[in-house]
């Protein structure tokens, strides 16, 4: 017993009494403790985020923030042709948007909504069900992009329906447009097309994009003080409309007969140009094969696979791709596309302005105006034609026997090399070069269009050239246009010496009908004066009366231009381009006309000619010119023109030269000034871009390829000229 | 009671009620304005009005979109609220000591409870079975948080000798176990489970004079909740994977985490002031619950983020004093149960907003939505403010 009541007193004495301890206020500090360190160590965290990820994260909500308000989209401008014909227009299309979360709020709305889609989308009720539910806490779900209106008005009835159909919920239509081009194919270089975010490239869309883009406008929403969502619009702000200075009727004109003339001759190239000499507005111009703008990246519609893989990309361009791909695979890829890329790039370029080539004889009206402005000759001076003149070489002319005594205008009718030689050689280089600078060779025409080459590093300095050097670019050889930059020049010569600024967009227009801007119609500089104009128009006239250019006359007008032809040594193998530049009327001339066509299967200046005198009898009566000239029989013209694609194929028609230089037997294939060497320069330049200076050494390379020209009589063993150096 | 007859009230005072009241009702009425914690019950009325503010000002939105009324929640809110004051005064009035029978009843009622989960009486939201309606839905998890501690308070004070057995512990932390169990497996609500057995281990831990037991006990639970989020799959394979690299979850599950941290990456230092959040239009999902912290953050800043952990750790201490000074141990742990619920909840749900841990539904005690959890918090509240009343001074 009393061990008994000592065990129970010593457990009284250990008992513990109903309080709370010691022992137990320690261990209440000690998670007091543990709590304050776990709060630090949160607060930590807290400042740790604000310090690592605060200017990220402010960046990110305000980024999310912009994802919620709606951006009502601008409209581009329209891009219209001068007698208001819609070249490129964007139209309002519609994207589906669902917003499946609102649909599943209710049963009873699944149903109806997905029964109407079925009806006016014929969109399969299963699948769109499982989409919605699959989604279902989303609120925006973009189902369909770019409906047309016709395509939607059924549904927007119906959902407006709200007695009949009260339960259709949570399908709306967001705006946005899409760029339409309605003649798709037409003038396709000149206009240009958009990528996605209205962005122009290439023509009239790329250099007038500032202009044809507006400003996005956004409806965003805020909770206002009482937490009501307002709703605030800024309504966006149209693109302006540009109006061209191009003709609906007369691109479609040229672009019928370059494709039937293609098909005829195919020639490795073909250009046409059309414009006003007197204000400088670009009527119309093409190239040699047009694309789509409504799918301008479809090259497989343009090229085979073989044409893709012939592509060579150089091999700085290589490593870099080689560089930016993770594996093979991703490398090949890329080279596909880039050769792609390469192709359309050709495919989008517009030759009339971005292209150069060694001009030949369309260039020798600008040698005599030079002469004639600079007082060294009258139309009654008199030059002998033996043939050639001797410069390092034997430079000869076309017809090797010599034209005789002949005058600058008949040296013009005849394309007579040896007066131009004669008369350079009176002018000099400095003054030479100083007419060239002057009419505009060598620099930026400033049409505008981007991508515009100025050939500046494809001249010869009159510091540095030498005789011979000077001799050929009398006669349009040794040195780049393009053909803008001559058809500017000429239009000049023949204007009474006005130099317009070729353009192509003549007003800038707010979409209220406002004008924004008009191009400047006063002329930049004056090239030449009246009298000089009328004394060359003389001579262009006789090249069509009974000179080399006697193909491009038409019933009825008095046609007056040049002819030219430039043999080129490409390979290997000698092709020509031919060239007629010519005007009508004569007294107030209001057309321009520049065919070109590079390596034709005839390579007589009849096909130029002949193009030229089918377009322009088709464009001046559209023109309302009124005739200024004989008629002229059909059975003359046709011994004379016998060019156009089917007379072609006649045997008759087909002996080369039948109708051009009658003074001249047939013999030397070429009929003036034959050349060669621009290819290589020409070359370098597709690849590029914008505005494409080539590099200097071209300019040697072209003296160094001379020996090879047909008007160049040198001896097999003639050491090489450095004529550019 | 050998404690009460120690205390002894100034003489002097007591002469001057002697002739005209008997000294026992002297007595009674001193024990009575003895003490009582103001500071505690201003400390829970400024972060009542501070919950109701950010809660109408993260909910507006969401409850103008959801329901067309932007005071949907809070007024939803503000009834629970103020049924809780009224409830959490009624208690505050009541002898914590005559209830001590309340402590089985009401462990009771929550097992019974978190079954009826089960019938027909359960509701569904948000894809989780967690309430039961009886006229007013109901979160049983809550009451299983108020029925644990008071009942292991009661078998605290009762087996204080025993408390150094780890028999004794194990027996103990078996009846928080028991709810935790049902919350985890019948409403699959693991973050309550975690609460219902971290309240139950916080006042073994306080209560026992061991240290080593719970360190190892400690040791032992990390590892296996670690582990149990590792290896689960799908639900919580993915929540973990989210919480370690939010950013590649953005559009599943780490959505709310990640959201939740821009917030408060773009409340800098001050905020962008009171009602200015714009992560709580639509893009912290249900902003006025678990990742209110974070809209506190972006609205008030660091500075209003901190002060409101500050709140928190005020009212902590105030369960300590309280606890300490308790009258008996029965209200002492009560007070205990009431503060490692309060700690525990804070701590977990800034975790989470921070994405320390993974992300798991936990509230913020007073200021995030949820009628039951304000009602019962109310009524835990008023318990301690009834310990406090017990007090007293010496």
């Amino acid at each position: 017993m009393s061990k008994q009541r000592r065990t129970a007193s010593r457990r009284r004495k250990r008992r513990i009494p109903a309080i709370f301890t010691r022992k137990m206020s320690e261990k209440a500090i000690v998670y007091l403790l543990a709590i304050f360190l776990l709060f630090g160590f949160l607060i930590y965290q807290l400042v740790n985020i604000n310090k690592d990820k605060g200017d990220e994260y402010t960046v990110k909500v305000l980024a999310q923030q912009n994802r919620t308000s709606t951006v009502l989209p601008f409209r581009r401008g329209d891009i219209l042709d001068r007698n208001g014909v819609t070249l490129a227009t964007s139209i309002k299309v519609y994207n589906l948007i669902l917003d499946p979360k609102l649909i599943l709020t209710d049963e009873k709305y699944l149903k109806p909504t997905l029964k109407a889609l079925n009806q006016c989308f014929g969109y399969d009720q299963t699948e769109m069900e499982q989409l919605i539910r699959d989604n279902k806490d989303r609120r925006y779900y973009v189902y369909q992009k770019r409906l047309s209106y016709d395509e939607i008005k059924d549904f927007i009835a119906l959902a407006s329906d709200t007695e009949k159909n009260p339960y259709v919920k949570g399908v709306t239509f967001e705006d946005e447009y899409q760029r339409k081009y309605p003649f798709s194919t037409l003038a396709s270089q000149v206009i240009g097309f958009t990528a996605a975010g209205n962005v122009g490239i290439g023509g009239l869309e790329q250099g007038y994009d500032e202009y044809l883009n507006g400003v996005d406008g956004r409806e965003y929403g805020y909770v206002d003080s009482d937490n009501v969502m307002e709703k605030v619009t800024k309504q966006a702000e149209d693109g302006d409309n540009i109006t061209t200075t191009l003709d609906f009727n007369i691109q479609n004109i040229i672009e019928k007969y370059v494709a039937e003339w293609k098909a005829a001759y195919q020639p490795d190239n073909i250009a046409v140009l059309v414009m006003n000499p007197d204000n400088g507005e670009i009527l119309a111009m093409t190239g040699e094969r047009n694309f789509d703008l409504n799918d301008p990246n479809n090259w497989q519609a343009y090229f085979t696979q073989e044409e893709v893989d012939a592509v060579e990309i150089n091999e700085k361009r290589m490593k870099n791709l080689q560089d930016e791909s993770e594996n093979e695979e991703e490398l090949q890829q890329k080279i596909q596309t880039e050769k792609q890329l390469t192709l359309l790039n050709g495919l989008w370029r517009n030759f009339c302005i971005s292209d150069s080539y060694e001009p030949g004889s369309t260039f020798k009206p600008f040698t005599v105006a030079a002469a004639y402005e600079l007082g060294l000759i009258d139309e009654s001076t008199t030059f002998l034609c033996d043939g050639g003149e001797q410069y390092s070489d034997y430079i000869r002319c076309h017809k090797h026997e010599g034209h005789g005594v002949i005058t600058a205008t008949d040296g013009l009718a005849f394309s007579c090399n040896d007066v131009m030689m004669q008369l350079v050689r009176m002018e000099g280089k400095s003054l030479f070069a100083d007419y060239q600078n002057r009419f505009g060779f060598g620099m930026l025409t400033g049409v505008d269009l981007p991508g515009e080459s100025s050939c500046a590093g494809l001249l010869y300095k009159p510091e540095t050239m030498i005789d011979q050097d000077l001799a050929i670019s009398s006669f349009g050889q040794g040195f780049n246009v393009t053909m803008v930059q001559l058809a500017s020049a000429f239009s000049s010569v023949i204007n009474g010496g006005y130099y317009y600024r070729p353009h192509l967009v003549s007003q800038v227009v707010k979409r209220n009908g406002s004008i924004v801007e008009t191009a400047g119609t006063d002329p930049i500089k004056q090239t030449v004066t009246k009298e000089t104009c009328d004394s060359v128009k003389k001579g262009l006239r006789a090249c069509v009366d009974y000179g080399t250019g006697k193909s491009a006359a038409i019933s009825g007008y008095l046609i007056s231009g040049k002819t030219g032809t430039a043999q080129q040594l490409t390979e290997g193998k000698d092709h020509y381009l031919l060239s007629f530049i010519g005007f009508a009327p004569y007294d107030d001339p209001e057309v321009v006309c520049y065919v070109l066509m590079d390596n034709p299967s005839d390579d007589s200046s009849k096909v130029t000619g002949s193009l030229y005198a089918t377009i322009m009898s088709e464009v001046l009566p559209y023109l309302n010119i009124e005739k200024d000239g004989p008629e002229i029989p059909v059975e003359t013209l046709k011994t004379a023109v016998a060019g156009t694609p089917a007379e072609a194929k006649l045997p008759a028609a087909a002996e080369p030269q039948s109708g051009e230089e009658q003074s001249q037997p047939a013999g030397n294939g070429t009929t003036e000034g034959a050349t060669e060497a621009s290819s290589e320069p020409a070359k370098e330049e597709t690849t590029a871009e914008a505005v494409t200076e080539p590099p200097q050494e071209t300019i040697s390379n072209i003296g160094m390829e001379e020996r090879a020209y047909s008007y160049i009589d040198g001896s097999e063993e003639t050491t090489t000229e450095n004529s550019g150096e | 009671m050998s404690r009460e007859n120690m205390s002894a009230s100034p003489p002097v005072r007591g002469r001057r009620y002697v002739t005209t009241r008997s000294r026992d009702l002297v007595r009674a009425k001193k024990k009575k304005k003895s003490y009582f914690d103001y500071s505690l019950l201003f400390v829970i009325i400024f972060m009542l009005a501070f919950g109701l503010l950010m809660l109408y000002s993260t909910s507006a939105y969401n409850a103008a979109i959801e329901f067309g009324d932007s005071s949907y929640y809070l007024k939803k809110q503000l009834t629970a609220t103020c049924l809780g004051i009224a409830v959490m005064l009624v208690v505050s009035f009541l002898d914590y000591r005559k209830f001590v029978w309340s402590g089985v009843v009401i462990y009771a009622v929550s097992i019974v409870a978190l079954f009826l989960v089960l019938t027909p009486l359960g509701m569904e939201f948000n894809g989780a079975r967690r309430w039961i309606n009886v006229g007013i839905s109901i979160q049983p998890a809550e009451i299983a948080k108020l029925g644990v501690i008071i009942f292991l308070a009661v078998l605290v004070s009762n087996n204080r000798q025993r408390l150094d057995r780890v028999t004794m512990l194990i027996k103990l932390f078996a009846v928080s176990l028991f709810p935790a169990a049902i919350i985890y497996f019948v409403t699959d609500n693991m973050s309550s489970a975690l609460i219902v057995a971290g309240i139950a281990f916080i006042m073994l831990f306080v209560a026992s004079p061991k240290y080593s037991y719970f360190v190892l006990a400690a040791a032992l639970g990390v590892a296996g909740i670690v582990g149990l989020l590792t290896t689960g799959n799908g639900f919580r394979g993915e929540r973990f994977q989210a919480w370690q690299n939010p950013e590649k979850f953005a559009s599943g599950k780490g959505f709310q985490t990640l959201q939740s941290l821009y917030a408060i990456g773009s409340g800098g230092l001050t905020g962008k002031g009171l009602g200015q959040s714009v992560q709580k239009l639509g893009y912290v999902p249900e902003a006025q619950n678990d990742m209110v912290f974070s809209i506190i953050c972006e609205e008030l800043g660091l500075f209003g983020g901190i002060a409101v952990i500050i709140l928190f750790l005020i009212m902590i201490w105030r369960f300590m004093v309280i606890a300490n000074n308790a009258e008996d141990l029965f209200g002492s742990m009560l007070v205990i149960g009431v503060m490692a619920h309060i700690s525990i909840q804070v701590i977990l749900n800034i975790a989470v907003v921070t994405n320390t841990i993974p992300n798991t539904g936990i509230t913020l005690p007073f200021i995030s939505y949820g009628g039951t959890s304000i009602l019962f918090l109310l009524t835990e509240m008023g318990m301690v403010l009834s310990v406090s009343r017990q007090i007293k001074l010496e």
